[in-house]
């Protein structure tokens, strides 16, 4: 009996033993290298499981609002032009985010231990083009200026105007100049007699991300005329952007009848008035039209003199930021795009076995259509070898070669990818300005979509890519049509392509990380999408 | 049987270097170099471990120190790039760009456990250096090679590793202090885990940290910064350079890491350990004097206890220097299911397969191919560009 019991425990303990062992080496040879492979998926589900974000007070604190303004609306009211200086690119003045944190306190790792942060996005760099002027009403009591920070100075120690004035049931009571690389604070006061007084206070620490599109103010807010931020629940914003002088009133950039190499202008000659605001773009509250950009830059009356009054957008410091539901409309639209395509499908299949023998471009492009990605490889081939500049060709072939690579081994996998945007890179080079661009940077972007980020790091570029697809279109139906993006009302398919290509520069921009530029992705998506409806 | 073993180990570890290196480094000149050297380097490692049980532990020494060497140059590089600077700018602190280092990670557990917030300035995923990926990747060490990570692994550790192997004579015999240094990496590791927790912030790193001399640091323009430089300096100095000479040990892993103290603590986890066959040992204490780490004292032989104290790093300097052989790696699982005697040919040839030292410098050596390939690529395509210039 104790021999038997004996013999049950060896081969009990030898299994046991050869298991755990067979399963330690499973693990050591091929465990480790599978999870680095796949550590990306491991830690973005880890992430997202976790909850995992870091504490507010080493980034600026939790965030108050978060505003987006419309893309493009750098013009002022419609008017404007930026100086001819190449120092100027498109989008410079162009703000699109703007958002405010609330207060912090005890911060770790910081200069300052107490401090606001304001952040600012544009659409482009460069930081040194710009004044930005931000006017705060931190109470709502009435109390403080209605003027801007160089009218309201006694001492003309500030030179400088943007030619606006505030709203009179918010005046502002600190304002915060960004320019030159340098942030200031001042607020306007009341003195013993009652006058109102102008007062610098600090300066902000500053700093410039993301290729100086972005700017990050912090209010350092150990002075005690800045306190009242930590009790305000609401507080009244006016954000302007101006192009940046030295030497011109109020670093505010001059605007003449014609744009010069260092004066802005207006698009027309007969635009022109010495009372149009020298602000290119300002932060609106799109949800009220009385209060539009275009409208209240354009409130200036040449009767009586009165300069143009602006509007603050409303902060709540307390409460939670309301974040809208995207993820329905980016769902509906995947879901309608789809459907389409499908229908499509079944066109082209049905047209292709009805037309039969083409040119060998048209029958790759039949079976690349219908899905055979290796009958379109060959045929591409063929037709590269003797047209080797045919973009759309490229284009597709580059395509079909990264598709391969769907379907192979992990290491030829990457090769083949890679390959393949040597062929889409070369066909983008080709095809730019020509009427196959659309068709190419469809191919590039798709694929750029479509390969692993971790490994190819392509996401953002397929992003840019999805949205220059988009303005393509726009501007080949605004051709078509002659008319422009705001007057052109698109047809429904019109509207779902560009719904889709806006919804998938979300996606890519998502996967990049850059968060900004999704979200201005799936506004316009948006925008373009409820248009008329 | 054993060669055959060796060579398929070996080839299963180019196919690893050839994926992460060679393909991950776009098959570049120097991705090429380094993978050979690691293919070289397993190799000769195995090999050597199959002639004379202990001898490849060399090997892991000059790769540890390659890494590290090779992993700052890359890292302040970046660095240089990103912000023109080794100094944390406020533009990268307000965007959650500081990198989130292993060590980092016992400070942060037990605040987030509590208020659920990272007490860290990094990106919490889609940067190398992520809490999220550092995070996984710890896990994933634990669960695996334990505190093996420290002298397999860690890209600080190489430092103290070269400076141990740069005299030839021990001028400082800590060997006597070995239970008090232990409780002192304890003790500390306790206070900096509470001190992190009621500052809300990764104490270690703000004020501890040496390596910050070869990594980033806060700027020195505020008479805390000018302190905490000073500290970190003098750590830097004193514990990773000349204590290590005088001692040949890795003192700063030793007594202050505490990420060391923390994976010693959820070593248990890992599939590994170091047994030592108490039958066999003569009570040398020559594995005393050789371990880096104090892990094995003269208590550990007395009172045979037959494995090393909570802090081994699983180096294999002791199974190097054991004349009896009688120092092993062993399952962890094993402690309780006995290694079975082989009884017949299929069994000895399973064995030669399931050899834990073999896996264990598999897996550990995986690991680091895996975590040095980015940083080492980098470094040698910066030398190689500086020849290139330079030649012209």
């Amino acid at each position: 009996m104790n021999t038997h019991i004996t013999l049950h425990r060896t081969s009990t303990n030898k299994f046991i033993y050869y298991l755990g062992a067979t399963l330690t080496l499973l693990i050591s040879v091929f465990g480790i290298s599978l999870f680095f492979y796949s550590s990306s998926f491991f830690s973005t589900l880890l992430a997202q499981s976790l909850h995992l974000h870091v504490a507010p007070s080493f980034i600026g604190g939790e965030i108050a609002q978060d505003f987006f303004d419309d893309a493009g609306d750098d013009s002022g009211s419609g008017i404007l032009a930026y100086p001819s200086n190449a120092a100027f690119k498109e989008g410079s003045l162009d703000l699109v985010r703007y958002t405010v944190h609330k207060p912090v306190s005890d911060a770790k790792w910081q200069a300052h231990p107490e401090y606001w942060q304001i952040d600012l996005e544009y659409k482009s760099g460069p930081a040194s083009v710009r004044t930005i002027m931000i006017y705060i009403d931190a109470d709502g009591d009435r109390c403080g200026s209605t003027e801007t920070l160089y009218d309201c100075s006694m001492n003309n120690e500030i030179t400088g105007a943007e030619n606006c004035q505030f709203d009179q049931a918010h005046p502002w009571d600190y304002a915060i100049q960004i320019c030159d690389g340098e942030g200031k604070v001042y607020a306007a006061e009341k003195d013993k007699a009652g006058a109102l007084t102008l007062q610098f206070i600090c300066n902000t620490e500053l700093s410039f991300a993301k290729n100086d599109k972005q700017v990050i103010i912090r209010i350092p807010l150990e002075n005690k005329q800045l306190q009242k931020i930590y009790t305000a629940k609401t507080t009244y914003h006016y954000v302007l952007t101006g192009g940046f002088s030295k030497w011109d009133r109020g670093n505010f950039l001059p605007v003449e009848k014609r744009r010069t190499l260092s004066r802005g202008g207006t698009k027309k000659v007969d635009q022109y008035n010495p009372l149009i605001p020298l602000i290119y773009d300002v932060l609106d509250d799109s949800s009220d039209k009385r209060f539009s950009q275009n409208a209240q830059l354009s409130s200036w009356n040449k009767d009586d003199f009165t300069k143009a009054t602006l509007h603050p957008v409303t902060v709540s410091m307390n409460e939670q930021p309301q974040t809208g539901n995207t993820d329905d409309f980016i769902a509906e639209v995947k879901k309608q795009y789809t459907a389409s395509q499908s229908n499509h499908d079944v066109q082209n299949a049905s047209q292709s076995s009805s037309s039969g023998n083409g040119s060998p471009f048209q029958r790759a492009l039949t079976a690349f259509n219908n899905g055979d990605s290796a009958a379109a490889e060959q045929l591409l081939q063929e037709v590269i070898e003797t047209e080797p500049e045919n973009a759309e060709a490229l284009a597709y072939y580059g395509s079909c070669i990264a598709m391969h690579g769907g379907k192979s081994s992990v290491i030829e996998a990457v090769k083949l990818v890679n390959d393949s945007f040597v062929y889409l890179d070369k066909a983008a080079a080709l095809a730019q300005g020509t009427p196959q661009e659309l068709t190419v940077l469809m191919n590039r972007a798709s694929v750029c979509a479509a390969v692993p980020d971790a490994v190819f790091g392509k996401a953002a570029a397929g992003a840019e890519d999805f949205s220059k697809c988009a303005s393509l279109y726009k501007k080949e139906i605004s051709q078509e049509t002659d008319t422009n993006d705001a007057e052109h009302s698109y047809t429904k398919d019109e509207k779902l392509f560009l719904a889709y290509l806006y919804v998938s520069a979300y996606d890519c921009y998502k996967t990049a990380g850059k968060e900004t530029e999704a979200s201005l992705a799936v506004k316009e998506a948006e925008r373009i999408w409820k248009q008329n409806k | 049987m054993a060669t055959l073993v060796s060579i398929l180990l070996s080839v299963l570890m180019a196919a690893v270097v050839f994926f992460y290196v060679i393909v991950m480094g776009n098959f570049s000149d120097a991705a090429w170099v380094y993978g050979l050297f690691l293919i070289y380097l397993f190799a000769r490692m195995t090999f050597a471990e199959q002639h004379n049980k202990g001898s490849g532990v060399k090997y892991r020494r000059i790769f540890q120190i390659v890494f590290a060497v090779f992993f700052c140059i890359s890292f302040i590089s970046r660095l240089f790039a990103e912000r023109g600077s080794m100094a944390i700018t406020s533009g990268a602190m307000t965007n959650s760009e500081i990198p989130f280092c292993h060590i980092a990670i016992p400070q942060v557990l037990l605040p987030f456990t509590i208020t659920r917030d990272i007490i860290f300035p990094a990106r919490v995923s889609g940067h190398y250096a992520s809490i999220a990926n550092m995070l996984c990747i710890w896990l994933a060490l634990t669960f695996t090679i334990g505190r093996g990570w420290c002298s397999w692994v860690c890209f600080y550790g190489g430092w103290e590793e070269g400076f141990s192997h740069i005299g030839k004579k021990r001028r400082l015999n800590l060997l006597a202090k070995n239970k008090e240094i232990r409780e002192f990496q304890f003790g500390f590791f306790a206070f900096i885990v509470l001190a992190s927790l009621g500052a809300m912030s990764a104490v270690y790193c703000e004020w501890f940290c040496p390596f910050k001399l070869v990594t980033e640091f806060s700027p020195m323009n505020t008479i805390p910064g000018l302190i905490a430089g000073v500290i970190f300096i003098g750590l830097f100095l004193s514990l990773v350079v000349v204590l290590p000479i005088l001692t040949k040990r890795r003192t700063q892993c030793s007594t202050l890491c505490p990420f060391g103290a923390f994976a010693s603590l959820t070593d248990k986890a890992s599939l590994f350990s170091v047994t030592i066959d108490t039958q066999k040992c003569k009570g040398c204490m020559k594995c005393a004097s050789a371990c880096p780490f104090g892990a094995i004292d003269a208590d550990t032989i007395q009172l045979k206890k037959g494995r090393p104290e909570l802090t081994c790093a699983k180096c294999g300097e002791c199974i190097h220097v054991c004349s009896e052989k009688a120092i092993s790696y062993s399952f962890r699982f094993a402690v309780r299911c006995k290694k079975p005697e082989a009884k017949n040919n299929f069994e000895k040839t399973l064995q030669l397969f399931l050899e834990p030292a073999q896996l264990f410098r598999f897996a550990a050596f995986s690991f680091g191919v895996i975590m040095s390939d980015s940083f080492v690529v980098d470094s040698l395509n910066i030398i190689f560009s500086q020849i290139t210039h330079f030649s012209k």
